[in-house]
């Protein structure tokens, strides 16, 4: 995610708590706690840690991030760990990546195997 | 290695606090303290409720809230401040709407103001779950001058009481009345943020959209530092 004027960017050794929301994308270098509600795009670089819970339309994790993701993409790039657990349309987890918890997801499956019914 | 501004982007609230070893832009909401050891710039969409500390706070928006200075306080044209402004050089241009006391002197100096380093953090945040060891609290919060801090603190009542009342007429008064403490700023000691962002904008158009959202039922509710304090406090006395 490229950086400008219209992203948030939390640098190394800032240290943010609280709730944030609204829309903007956010780019966390340096520590984030509490909850992030944002209509746009967050990314956790290598030395960011974000500990909440986070709702975005895209996340992207290259640091750490403690707290249930709910979004339309998730991704844990190498060298991330997202430790809770996330709900998304779509979930990649690369090589490197380490995502800690369970994964909610529409799943289709063919005639006969549908195991809604069962729980 | 030049480290990158930080940046709360327009259209974006935080409630809750900021501190740490950067420089900060503010072009969204803040319900809440921030003390960063670089630059801090209030951008002209910027919108701040609470007490500020960085090396240099420059305030092209809004700011309620007081304002410290370890080097230099600028306020602006265009600017909206209510509160005390505390730093070695106080800039304020005609044209910002500015209310409350100025102090020209180092932070801390317990002749010049009354600062209290609790005003910066959330007594009411829950603290972190222990879901990992705790992190070293912010290293930066300027360990040597705490006993300066102790004694302001101490010597609060007193000041508050030769202060001179601060109750002027609620909407702005323009900056020429402060511009005895004014202290001309070479545009080349301006924060680099200073220089290349422009200053446009229409505050009332933001102040009135971004209301401050409500805090889900599960979370304690926050205790924003109480702005205005002493003013409160002396009219107890009386």
């Amino acid at each position: 995610m490229s950086i400008d004027n219209v992203t948030g960017y939390v640098g190394p050794g800032l240290v943010v708590r609280g709730q944030v929301s609204g829309e903007g994308d956010l780019v966390v270098d340096g520590v984030f706690e509490g909850s992030l509600s944002l209509r746009g795009r967050v990314a956790v670089g290598p030395p960011g840690r974000l500990r909440a819970p986070v709702e975005a339309h895209l996340v992207s994790v290259e640091g750490r991030l403690e707290g249930h993701v709910t979004a339309g993409e998730i991704v844990v790039r190498e060298g991330g760990r997202l430790h809770g657990d996330v709900r998304a349309p779509s979930v990649g987890i690369e090589d490197g990546g380490v995502l800690l918890g369970s994964v909610t997801m529409d799943v289709e499956l063919p005639p006969g195997l549908d195991d809604s019914e069962e729980r | 290695m030049m480290r990158r501004t930080s940046i709360l982007p327009a259209g974006v609230t935080l409630v809750g606090e900021i501190e740490g070893d950067a420089d900060l832009i503010v072009r969204g909401r803040v319900e809440g303290p921030i003390h960063v050891s670089g630059a801090l710039v209030i951008e002209a969409t910027g919108i701040v409720r609470g007490h500020v500390r960085a090396r240099s706070v420059l305030v092209r928006g809004v700011l309620k809230g007081n304002a410290f200075g370890d080097d230099v306080v600028r306020v602006e044209a265009g600017a909206k401040l209510v509160g005390e402004l505390t730093a070695p050089r106080v800039t304020v241009v005609p044209g910002a709407q500015f209310r409350g006391q100025v102090h020209v002197g180092e932070v801390g100096d317990p002749r010049l103001s009354t600062y209290d380093p609790t005003l910066h953090t959330f007594s009411g945040w829950p603290a972190p779950t222990a879901a990992e060891p705790p992190r070293a609290e912010a290293d930066w919060v300027l360990a040597p001058t705490a006993e300066l801090w102790a004694a302001d603190a101490a010597s609060a009542p007193a000041m508050a009481e030769t202060e001179p009342a601060a109750t002027g007429p609620t909407t702005g008064v323009t900056a020429a009345a402060a511009a005895t403490a004014t202290v001309a700023l070479p545009p080349e000691e301006l924060p680099p943020e200073a220089l290349e962002a422009e200053a446009p904008a229409d505050v009332d158009e933001t102040l009135s959209e971004a209301r401050p959202p409500t805090l889900p039922p599960e979370r304690a509710p926050l205790r924003m530092p109480r702005i205005g304090r002493s003013r409160a406090r002396r009219r107890e006395w009386t």
